[in-house]
């Protein structure tokens, strides 16, 4: 029986990886494809791979490429950060922004707007990765300090706490500075239009070390999963796995934020519908969150071209609104026990 | 836990010694700035300059029993005399109270100047006492200040119309979301409650002036477009927004048209090479610096034809009311000769 | 009552009619004691006998009613979701109200500016029902009523961002809103929120006995022959009424509804007979002297309430866990 299962579930799991890898293909396509010109199988060939110095070409390159990349790496991101965050913490409203990361990262941006509106793009990421890796920090630091409750309670509460904290300054920020208030919000909302080369690289470095440390911390992760005891009693280290699986979701959702703004909800549902569609081993679920991710940022990018069309909609509040209805149905179906 | 509540309790005692300290040092500078107002008071009731009284008295021999109903965004409001001590609370209200040569004795300036000196309101405005922010002005401060007439924001200040009109008489228009129309009843409405209707009407019809000689001067085969550039998104102002609306409606060939009543819209460059304006007037021009190296930036029209002009954010996209416009018109002529 | 409880609450109430004292004696305008009390009294200047009674003392009021049904509300609710973490805003209330009044301030037309408050209640109730009506099935397991709270509010959320996004004009407005102030407020709102506070603080806490053992769970609730789901709606149209109606008066005043439940439990225990008068004092504490603070940072500006409670409470909510940890 539970053989039968399992081999019925790997056997799934592939097709479930293939049918997403292709849909994420499909979505890629489409987002090369439309936008303000639409262009055809073809001229999306030449104009990426033979002509790059026609409009069509510049304009694959330089604007839709890039943009391609950064949703389909923040993506990745965000979901797998999810999944390690729900691991970590046991519970199943975690998202990276439960940490602070999102706060600290808005609070350094906004901060720069509004002092150094001048500031070039680069910079700017690199405050708001600062920002998003100072407010964990302090996160994690006050939660060693402080022993009160049971660890994921405390440092859940000290997260929301600090969030709050952070939000309250940018709030005061664009309150008394109501002319910069325009650009901050756009950013605020999350936004992938007019990414460039430079920042995805930055992003694509931190990515690319995350990913691999989450994949590798993935077994020892189900362990985790059973408890503090359990795994302590399976012989996982289970401070310094934590500590780990925590710096990966810095790196991931913090260079995320860094490049497009906070963009939520994709951290946050991700994970459960991957558990949903093919169970809780951490071994399944991080990668399939990955694609999972990549796929609904990227279809919520193609989708937010159209919204207000011939404006540009911040992808961040198109996944928000597709995915709360999904994420409801799914709560109700499975009456509240979802884990 | 047992000592918890005395940490609180000394908390707020804390915090209340503090204030009471803050209090104290306030306090002097708080009556100092009570016994200015209440001189300035004093001296507009008692004894003001001679040529102030003489204008006053002129003024009141033709207004004292004109009383007239100003009929505004709130409702309608009695006023008579000419009010003399005038609380303004917005950019655009400012402006058209400036130009008739009244100074207010109290605005909403957000406590940071800068805003004042770009649009050169400063040096008009003269001692005037800071009522807070616009969004929360001070009721406290404004009534002190004895005003007779206030001039507010309609949708920042619906909210306390009453309390404001329990001060002095109040008249609320629309600023923030006001279009070029408005701006024009605006002035108007100012003007009436002032008691300067006919400065009022000969600054309109300079501006109508100025506005078509300004417009004969700009080519008419181009189009144009005002752009708030940021670092990856451009804030296109579609024709609704005050200015080009004021542009178009002289017969300007604005670029972005938009019939869904937006204001702006938020493009990528790919649509901003789709709407590839011929002449591009760009607020926060520090921007530019980051677009100069892209490919797809320098194949923009106006970026090939060197028609890139940067220009103030605040005066070309606060500043709605007419003199305002009268601002962005005169930066026009000026910069005309190189349009082409 | 235990001798502690009722110092507890002597204390809080001494430093609630301290704090309420200095925020009608201090402000922008600075006004002497003598003429204070001369105003009071009824002679001396009428302007400031205006400042004093129709600006400072409803200020100081709604500011208590406020705090007290924003925290009571959090108690309710923790309890009810049985979960630490939860506040009026996980109902959805604090983002339904945003939704109703950001729709106002900058999506509907100009002349609708004077209906915010209402707008903001109506959104609050509706998103709250809305939550529990999906939550519901064959009973509201509290696990369920959260994931769906959550969902929603970001749902809302978003909305809110896209109209934020979208209209420019009015931005500072809006956020002044959502960060929750007292400014400009008079009577007129403490007669719109004083009948809903009056009747459901003592409702609430006439009730105290059945949320103790709502508290011990469901099962157990329901083994002792309680009406659960009943109660469970009774408590969240409470819940509706206190936050909603303090939301449409003040604004979405956070944080409040979060540690002032968590600070009466440290404070006098978890026993809502007696955490539930604690949390309102503490509550109405909060709020009436982040108004006050944010008056007098800056004289004339004005800082909303929400912005200082949050400045001030999550450094202290922070220092008190590290306190309780001490021990």
């Amino acid at each position: 029986m539970v053989k039968d299962s399992s081999g019925m579930r790997r056997w799934s799991v592939g097709w479930l990886a293939a049918a997403l890898a292709a849909l994420l293909t499909g979505a890629m396509l489409l987002s090369l494809r439309y936008g303000t010109t639409h262009y055809s199988l073809s001229e999306i060939i030449t104009g990426l791979f033979i002509d790059h110095s026609s409009r069509e070409g510049l304009i694959l390159s330089t604007v839709r490429l890039p943009r391609l990349a950064a949703t389909v790496l923040i993506g990745a991101s965000l979901g797998v950060a999810g999944a390690l965050m729900q691991g970590v913490t046991r519970n199943p409203l975690a998202s990276p922004s439960v940490f602070g990361v999102n706060a600290g990262a808005a609070f350094a941006v906004v901060l720069m707007i509004v002092l150094f509106p001048a500031v070039p793009v680069l910079w700017r990421v690199c405050g708001a990765l600062i920002g998003a890796i100072g407010s964990v920090t302090l996160v994690f630091a006050l939660s060693k300090i402080i022993r009160f409750g049971k660890p994921e309670v405390k440092m859940a509460l000290i997260g929301v706490t600090m969030q709050t904290f952070l939000a309250v300054g940018t709030q005061a920020l664009l309150l008394l500075n109501e002319s910069k208030a325009e650009q901050a919000m756009y950013w605020l909302a999350g936004s992938v239009v007019g990414v460039r080369w430079p920042a995805i690289a930055i992003l694509a470095c931190w990515c690319a070390v995350g990913l691999a440390l989450a994949l590798g911390l993935s077994r020892s992760l189900a362990a985790l999963s059973l408890g503090d005891e359990v795994a302590a009693s399976l012989g996982q280290q289970v401070r310094r796995l934590r500590l780990m699986a925590v710096c990966a979701v810095v790196m991931l959702a913090g260079a995320s934020v860094a490049v497009a703004g906070p963009i939520g909800f994709v951290g946050l549902m991700v994970p459960h519908i991957v558990r949903y569609m093919a169970g809780v081993h951490y071994r399944v679920v991080l990668p399939l969150s990955g694609l999972l991710g990549a796929l609904l940022l990227t279809g919520a990018d193609v989708c937010s071209r159209a919204i207000s069309y011939p404006g540009e909609t911040p992808v961040g509040i198109v996944t928000a609104l597709i995915g709360t209805p999904y994420f409801i149905y799914l709560a109700r179906r499975q009456g509240g026990r979802m884990s | 836990m047992k000592h918890n509540w005395i940490v609180l309790l000394a908390t707020l005692l804390l915090i209340a010694g503090v204030l009471a300290g803050c209090g104290n040092s306030e306090k002097a500078e708080g009556s100092k700035v009570d016994t200015t107002n209440t001189q300035a008071a004093g001296d507009a009731e008692a004894s003001p300059d001679k040529q102030e009284e003489q204008e006053a008295d002129a003024q009141d021999a033709t207004d004292e029993h004109t009383t007239r109903v100003i009929a505004h965004q709130a409702g309608e409001t009695q006023i008579s005399g000419t009010p003399e001590r005038v609380v303004v609370m917005e950019y655009g209200l400012l402006g058209s109270v400036l130009a008739l040569d009244v100074q207010p004795i109290g605005y909403a300036d957000d406590e940071r100047i800068s805003t004042l000196e770009e649009l050169g309101f400063l040096e008009q405005m003269g001692d005037y006492t800071p009522v807070g922010t616009r969004q929360q002005p001070n009721l406290e401060v404004i009534r002190t200040l004895k005003p007779d007439l206030i001039i507010g924001d309609y949708a920042r200040h619906a909210e306390v119309y009453e309390q404001l009109s329990d001060i002095a008489p109040t008249i609320l228009l629309p600023d923030t979301k006001a279009t070029y129309d408005d701006a024009l009843d605006n002035h108007l409405i100012i003007g009436e409650a002032l008691g300067k209707r006919e400065e009022a009407e000969a600054a309109l019809q300079a501006h109508q002036q100025l506005l078509e000689e300004t417009v004969k001067l700009l080519p008419a085969d181009k189009s144009y477009a005002i752009v708030a550039l940021g670092d990856a998104v451009f804030n296109i102002r579609t024709n609704n927004f005050f200015q080009p609306s004021m542009l178009e409606g002289a017969g300007l060939n604005y670029a972005l048209i938009d019939d869904q009543g937006e204001t702006s819209i938020k493009a990528s460059i790919e649509q901003m090479l789709e709407i590839d304006p011929d002449v591009m007037f760009v607020t926060h021009p520090e921007q530019l610096e980051q677009w100069e190296g892209d490919p797809l930036f320098a194949q923009l029209k106006a970026v090939q034809t060197e028609q890139v002009y940067p220009v103030l954010h605040s005066k070309w996209s606060f500043a709605r009311s007419i003199p305002g416009a009268d601002v962005v018109l005169e930066e026009l002529q000026q910069l005309a000769p190189s349009i082409q | 009552m235990s001798g502690r409880s009722s110092l507890v609450l002597g204390t809080l109430a001494l430093a609630l009619a301290l704090c309420g004292l200095l925020s009608m004696g201090l402000g922008a305008v600075y006004i002497r004691a003598d003429d204070i009390l001369a105003a009071l009294l009824g002679s001396g200047d009428p302007d400031y006998r205006v400042i004093l009674l129709d600006y400072r003392l409803p200020r100081v009021l709604i500011g208590i009613l406020v705090g007290a049904a924003l925290a009571v509300a959090g108690v309710v609710v923790q309890t009810l979701l049985r979960n630490g973490l939860a506040s009026p805003g996980t109902l959805g209330i604090t983002a339904g109200a945003g939704m109703g009044a950001v729709l106002v301030v900058l999506a509907l037309p100009a002349a609708l500016a004077p209906w915010i408050s209402p707008a903001a209640f109506v959104g609050a109730a509706a998103v709250a029902l809305a939550i529990y009506g999906i939550a519901y099935k064959r009973g509201v397991d509290p696990v369920r009523l959260t994931l769906v709270g959550v969902a929603l509010g970001a749902f809302c959320g978003a909305g809110i961002d896209l109209l934020l996004v979208k209209g420019d004009a009015n931005l500072a407005t809006a956020l002044v809103w959502l960060a929750g102030s007292l400014w400009g407020r008079s009577w007129a709102q403490w007669g719109a929120l004083l009948p809903w506070i009056a009747l459901l603080l003592p409702l609430v806490w006439y009730l105290s006995l059945r949320l103790d053992v709502l508290g011990l769970g469901q099962p157990i609730a329901k083994g002792l022959g309680m009406a659960v789901a009943r109660l469970q709606f009774l408590l969240l149209c409470s819940v509706i009424g206190l936050a909603g109606s303090s939301v449409a008066a003040a604004g979405t005043i956070g944080f409040v509804g979060l540690i002032c439940p968590h600070m009466a439990a440290s404070l006098v225990g978890r026993r809502h007979h007696v955490q539930l008068p604690v949390a309102a004092l503490l509550g109405a504490i909060f709020v009436v002297g982040a108004d006050f603070l944010g008056r007098m940072i800056k004289p004339p500006l004005e800082l909303p309430a929400g912005l200082i409670i949050s400045a001030i409470g999550a450094p202290y909510f922070i220092y008190l866990m590290w306190r309780a940890s001490k021990r």
